[in-house]
């Protein structure tokens, strides 16, 4: 598989981020996983500040997969400001959660998720999921350019 | 001739017949006074007759008067010594019959046109008869004075006498017997005086003799008594009707005549004629002020009885009147109290007759306002309204609405002050009560608002946190599920050779056992969303929402052969999100439950549509394994389950679901069933129920 841009990882519960990476591992996928264990880091890592200072923020991941119940800043605000920044606004961004909540399933597409994946109690089904998710966007789906911005409609 | 028209033929012959003999024998009577006989008559009834005859029957018994007229005239001298006198008398005869007929139809015209009443019961109608029948009674006086004249009965030197007499004879007929007749005619008339039938016999005998006495009798030959009789007649007006009286007045002039034409009686001159003359005079004159006496007394009589009546009338009115009914002098004097006073304030109207009313009724604190309105009042400020307390006799108060108006004197000035009063004391009780009640009642409800509000905010504080729970529980609750289920995996993968011989299988059930609690919070979540959620109304089609869940439920087990039976047409309202969740339940409780069955049936069907007296009824029936009905009770219940997981997998959620679902519709579910017999569940919709778009049949074979 493409050993290229980086996934970022937002997730809170390390149980969560040792399933995904082994789900990633069993799938083959071998981007580096970069994981924020809270909003806040997420955002430091979105816009290169914090400790992931100096990161260029028009350097889109390959896909951040994104939990909605996270300490300090939520992931829906996460969403919010990545979705209102013109560097960062194409990013894809794929909400991964526990949360069946009709509420956040609006909220997320309302605020511009690309997808919404439930994690599965079932981990044979996690790993189909992870799958899929790794097929679909990393494999065929063809991100934006990286200049994409520059021609953004409204 | 025409049989209908015989009786009143005959009823017409007969007045005639009666009338022209009553002229005659009338006729007849007044020529026995005739001195010497064939004179002429002073005396003449015949023409009262006539006058009265043409108004009371009618100008069409006019040839019965100049019949009668002919013939008794004719008679009076008929000469018959040879056929040329013969004619002669007849046309004489028969010119004098046509003036009286003339005569009479004239005076009944006239009357007539003058408004007069037939039963003399006004005093101008007396006037009008006498102001009528002298000038009109020229007419017979000129033509039959003339007739006798030209006809040699007479000599034309006494031309003027015999006017004279033939034209106070006419006169003094109508005058004299004229009412009497008229009265008679009309007794229709009022009659007062039937309770003094004993008087009439006195009066009658009164005045008789007194006629007797005066005109009668040959020891008074001489003496001028007649005076005596006007008075004795106006007594006898006073208390008689008029046709009574003027019945008395025909009697004293019969005797007066009798008397006369005898040469007795004050009016007994040397000429019998002349005698007869100023008797006529007399009696005419006597009878018009008599019987104007006695239609002023008949009038006022009439009058009086008007007045009490209506005095009784308005008595009564105030009597049983329930407003209160006082009438003021000028000074606040009580002159009139009526029942309603009485009762109301317990005293009698003698009790407060001539007394202020403020010393007896006003309160204190109202007294000095009340006498400044009465002030007012008298002032000329009327009508005017108030309300004020009247005290009643045991010292209670009652409310009195008050409407005050004044009668007043020509001069203007005030005289009565009438004060009608409606007693409000229980409408202003009640209204008192009312208003306490109403703002008892509003208090109620301020505090039943506020407990309202109190309750929705802590209502909806519970929901927000039960929101959050069950969001926790979405996330938090799962996550760790996911952890064992993915770390017993990764041990099974991991340490595989290390495991021992049970250890696989150990993990194996801890993995079952972590996903099964992961349907089971999902379902619990489902549920809990059903019952915190909004139930839309629209149009569903549960026909087809079933009809999608056998084809989804086919395509998951594409093993089974299922008989599918869905009645078309089956449309309710309500939300369709909710209705397909409970619709999937039912549908795949009825798939699961029928998984043992080698010939599996579900059905989905109606009973009763739009014509029926009930409310529809939808069902899902199955021939699976079905319930005891003794286990009914706990189907619907929250992980109430009536079969191990052994036979069929579930965890007790599903008809939960459904029942709540159906419940927030409005709606109830219930479930008939046998054990190893299949089960059937009905519901119905609260919102009006079903409508079926058409009768249910066969559905669609599976």
């Amino acid at each position: 598989m493409m050993k290229e841009k980086v996934i970022l990882l937002v997730e809170d519960s390390d149980d969560d981020v040792a399933l995904t990476r082994r789900a990633m591992e069993k799938n083959r996928i071998r981007n580096e996983l970069v994981v924020a264990r809270d909003g806040a880091e997420a955002l430091e890592y979105v816009f290169g500040t914090g400790r992931y200072a100096g990161r260029d923020p028009a350097e889109a991941p390959a896909l951040v997969l994104l939990d909605l119940k996270l300490p300090k800043i939520d992931g829906l605000e996460v969403l919010r400001r990545i979705r209102s920044d013109p560097r960062t606004h194409l990013y894809p961004v794929v909400i991964l959660t526990s949360s069946k909540e009709e509420q956040d399933l609006v909220n997320s597409y309302a605020l511009g998720a690309n997808s919404y994946i439930l994690k599965p109690v079932d981990f044979d089904q996690f790993v189909k999921a992870v799958s899929q998710l790794g097929l679909y966007w990393l494999v065929l789906n063809e991100p934006p350019p990286r200049n994409g911005r520059k021609c953004t409609v409204k | 001739m025409k049989h209908p028209l015989l009786p009143t033929g005959i009823r017409r012959a007969a007045e005639w017949l009666i009338v022209a003999a009553a002229y005659v024998a009338a006729a007849r009577l007044g020529q026995l006074t005739a001195i010497p006989p064939g004179n002429v008559t002073a005396v003449w009834p015949p023409s009262g007759i006539a006058v009265a005859a043409v108004l009371l029957l009618g100008g069409r018994v006019w040839p019965a008067i100049w019949l009668g007229a002919f013939l008794g005239n004719t008679w009076a001298f008929f000469d018959a010594s040879t056929s040329s006198s013969g004619l002669k008398s007849m046309a004489a005869g028969s010119s004098i019959a046509t003036g009286s007929t003339l005569e009479a139809a004239l005076a009944a015209l006239l009357l007539r046109r003058f408004g007069f009443h037939r039963a003399l019961d006004r005093a101008r109608d007396i006037f009008m008869l006498a102001g009528v029948a002298l000038p009109v009674c020229w007419v017979g006086s000129s033509i039959g004075a003339t007739s006798l004249c030209l006809g040699r009965f007479s000599e034309w030197h006494s031309l003027g006498t015999t006017w004279l007499t033939w034209w106070l004879g006419d006169a003094a007929g109508i005058i004299v017997v004229g009412p009497p007749l008229l009265a008679w005619g009309t007794r229709d008339g009022a009659v007062p005086g039937r309770r003094i039938r004993g008087d009439i016999v006195l009066f009658f005998l009164m005045l008789a003799l007194a006629a007797q006495f005066i005109f009668g009798t040959h020891a008074l030959a001489r003496y001028p008594l007649a005076f005596l009789l006007p008075p004795l007649c106006m007594w006898a007006a006073l208390r008689l009707s008029p046709w009574l009286m003027s019945a008395a007045l025909l009697l004293v002039a019969a005797v007066g005549v009798q008397g006369t034409t005898r040469g007795l009686g004050p009016f007994a001159r040397a000429d019998i004629n002349e005698s007869l003359i100023l008797l006529q005079i007399f009696l005419g004159v006597l009878t018009v002020t008599s019987l104007a006496v006695c239609a002023i007394a008949a009038e006022r009589n009439t009058a009086e009885m008007a007045l009490r009546g209506e005095r009784d009338f308005t008595a009564a009115v105030l009597k049983t009147a329930g407003a209160l009914v006082v009438v003021l002098d000028p000074q606040g004097r009580i002159i009139s109290f009526n029942r309603a006073c009485e009762s109301t304030t317990g005293y009698s109207f003698e009790d407060v007759k001539g007394k202020c009313f403020w010393d007896l009724f006003l309160v204190p604190e109202e007294a000095g306002s009340v006498k400044a309105l009465f002030a007012r009042i008298r002032a000329g400020d009327f009508p005017m309204n108030h309300e004020n307390y009247w005290l009643t006799r045991d010292g209670r108060r009652r409310w009195v609405d008050w409407s005050n108006t004044c009668l007043t004197a020509p001069d203007g000035g005030v005289r009565h002050i009438i004060a009608t009063g409606i007693d409000r004391t229980e409408h202003r009780q009640a209204q008192d009560e009312l208003r306490q009640a109403n703002a008892a009642l509003q208090k109620a409800h301020d505090e039943l608002e506020m407990r309202v509000a109190q309750r929705t905010a802590e209502l909806q504080a519970s929901n927000r946190e039960l929101e959050s729970f069950s969001y926790s529980i979405s996330h938090d609750l799962r996550a760790p599920l996911r952890s064992i289920d993915g770390f017993s995996q990764a041990i099974l993968e991991d340490c595989e050779g290390q495991l021992g011989p049970n250890g696989g299988e150990h993990l194996a059930r801890v993995r079952a056992a972590a996903r099964r609690m992961g349907r089971l919070i999902d379902d619990l979540l489902k549920l809990a969303q059903t019952i915190r959620s909004e139930v839309r109304q629209e149009t569903v089609d549960l026909s087809a929402v079933i009809r999608r869940i056998a084809a989804d439920l086919r395509q998951q087990e594409p093993g089974r052969s299922v008989e599918i039976r869905i009645a078309d047409g089956i449309v309710v309202r309500g939300d369709l999100t909710l209705l397909r969740a409970a619709m999937t339940n039912l549908m795949e409780n009825a798939w699961k439950f029928t998984g043992r069955r080698p010939q599996a049936k579900i059905e989905f069907g109606v009973y009763g549509g739009t014509d029926a007296p009930f409310d529809p009824v939808c069902f899902i029936r199955d021939n699976g394994a079905g319930f005891d009905m003794r286990y009914a009770g706990r189907l619907f219940g929250t992980f109430q389950r009536l079969h191990t997981s052994d036979e069929f997998p579930g965890n007790g959620i599903g008809l939960a679901s459904a029942q709540r679902i159906i419940r927030r519709h409005g709606g109830r579910i219930w479930a008939e069933g046998e054990a190893g017999a299949g089960a059937t569940f009905y519901f119905t919709l609260g919102n009006g129920g079903p409508g079926v778009r058409e009768q249910p049949h066969q559905g669609e074979g599976a």
